[in-house]
């Protein structure tokens, strides 16, 4: 019954749940959740993401064409709506991972929580931007800074 | 291995230096820094010219100059005692300074991105709103900057030439960098006369050598604020101690006289070069 689910449905659905899956990570930072940003948003929705994606990959590979060899291999993989969409789940589960990977790492480093407001949504649009934002952040605003406040 | 010597510290690099006298000030002006990697590889990539040259040129230039701005107040307010730096008011400056500076390069970089101008473009509501909010920016960053000035002539050691160097510098250099950027937005463009384009211009600088540049005093006149400290620490040890503060003097005086007469040299439509 499920070979009738449409890839665009899937997509949606994904979305929504990378989307939640950010907001609790936003929630979980601001009253400092380990359950929320930790659990929840670090790791059960990649993990769900990244079973939709391994789900997909299976079912999908062999009947699309293309490959990772050449650009034009990737771009007639991509023509397949199924691998397209896996591929958009690829990033919704990585972006969310890395955005809570870079939440419990400025905690571990006691940096100050308003350097995430302007890192987390720029890795949530534009996934390895944010993180290069942070890693330079985080070599810029050595401890001291913080606890001069 | 002998354990004292395993165990000495490290002695602190010109960078720890900048982060005991003002950490915010010195993590912006590292930020800066560092986003000039980026910045570079977008200015390999990108094909796209305005005024002549990369839209990139004008990100890494701000980068460079904010980054030499924000560590110099930091590396400075060394001449405050601690009690000072730690009060509300240095840190409100400090604060104001790192806000702006963000700001500005922020947009200065989403504009080239956008392969479009940020200063004088009015070609829109909002490039014009922007334009007046970075206007309100370099504004924040006189004056702060002049702020730190004030405490250092005030609160630090007042038989320090470097000290008064780096009072002085700051707040004249400010003055006359916040007067001849003030002019310069007021005008359509920074040339005066000559072509409109970066291209051909003094190397690195991309100053006019056809027609007049109004960047040339604001350079010289901001840039006060290094050379009467470097010149004062360079004396410290070469000039006779009762020379040494008119000897900042004196050169602040030059330093005055040299922008007011680039400005003019640019008003009136003439190269630097």
């Amino acid at each position: 019954m499920l070979t009738a689910i449409e890839p665009e449905a899937l997509f949606r659905l994904a979305n929504l749940l990378a989307l939640a899956g950010w907001i609790v990570l936003g929630i979980g930072i601001a009253v400092r959740s380990a359950l929320l940003h930790e659990r929840i948003a670090g790791r059960t929705i990649p993990i769900v993401l990244s079973l939709g994606y391994a789900a997909l990959i299976s079912v999908h590979w062999w009947s699309a064409e293309g490959g990772f060899g050449a650009l034009s291999e990737v771009s007639a993989l991509f023509r397949s709506p199924w691998m397209l969409l896996a591929g958009w789940v690829h990033y919704l589960a990585f972006d969310l991972f890395v955005g809570a990977w870079i939440a419990g790492d400025a905690a571990a480093r006691g940096q100050s929580r308003w350097l995430l407001l302007p890192v987390l949504p720029m890795t949530f649009l534009f996934g390895p931007a944010g993180f290069l934002a942070w890693i330079g952040i985080r070599t810029a605003f050595r401890p001291e800074v913080s606890h001069a406040r | 291995m002998p354990a004292d010597i395993a165990a000495a510290p490290p002695r602190p690099t010109l960078l720890d230096y900048a982060y005991r006298g003002q950490p915010l000030l010195a993590a912006t002006g590292m930020l800066m820094l560092l986003t000039l990697i980026p910045t570079m590889l977008a200015f390999a990539l990108d094909g796209r010219v305005l005024n002549g040259v990369s839209v990139w040129i004008k990100p890494l230039k701000f980068e460079v100059s904010l980054a030499i701005h924000l560590l110099t107040v930091a590396w400075l307010m060394l001449c405050l005692p601690e009690e000072i730096r730690a009060r509300r008011t240095a840190r409100g400056f400090a604060i104001a300074l790192a806000a702006a500076s963000i700001f500005e390069i922020a947009y200065i970089a989403f504009q080239a991105s956008r392969g479009e101008a940020s200063h004088f473009n009015v070609a829109t509501p909002i490039a014009g709103l922007m334009y007046t909010l970075m206007g309100v920016g370099a504004l924040t960053l006189v004056i702060a900057s002049v702020g730190v000035g004030i405490q250092i002539l005030r609160h630090g050691d007042r038989r320090n030439p470097i000290v008064f160097a780096a009072g002085l510098g700051i707040v004249l250099g400010n003055l006359l960098g916040g007067l001849t950027g003030m002019y310069m937005s007021n005008q359509t463009g920074h040339w005066v006369g000559g072509l409109q384009t970066d291209a051909g211009g003094v190397p690195i600088f991309g100053w006019s050598r056809s027609g007049g540049d109004l960047r040339v005093a604001h350079f010289f006149g901001l840039h006060l604020m290094q050379a009467l400290p470097i010149a004062a620490w360079l004396a410290r040890d070469a000039v006779a101690e009762r020379l040494q503060r008119p000897l900042v003097i004196g050169l602040a005086i030059l330093g005055t006289l040299v922008t007011a007469g680039t400005w003019l040299q640019a008003v009136h439509g003439l190269p630097l070069l």
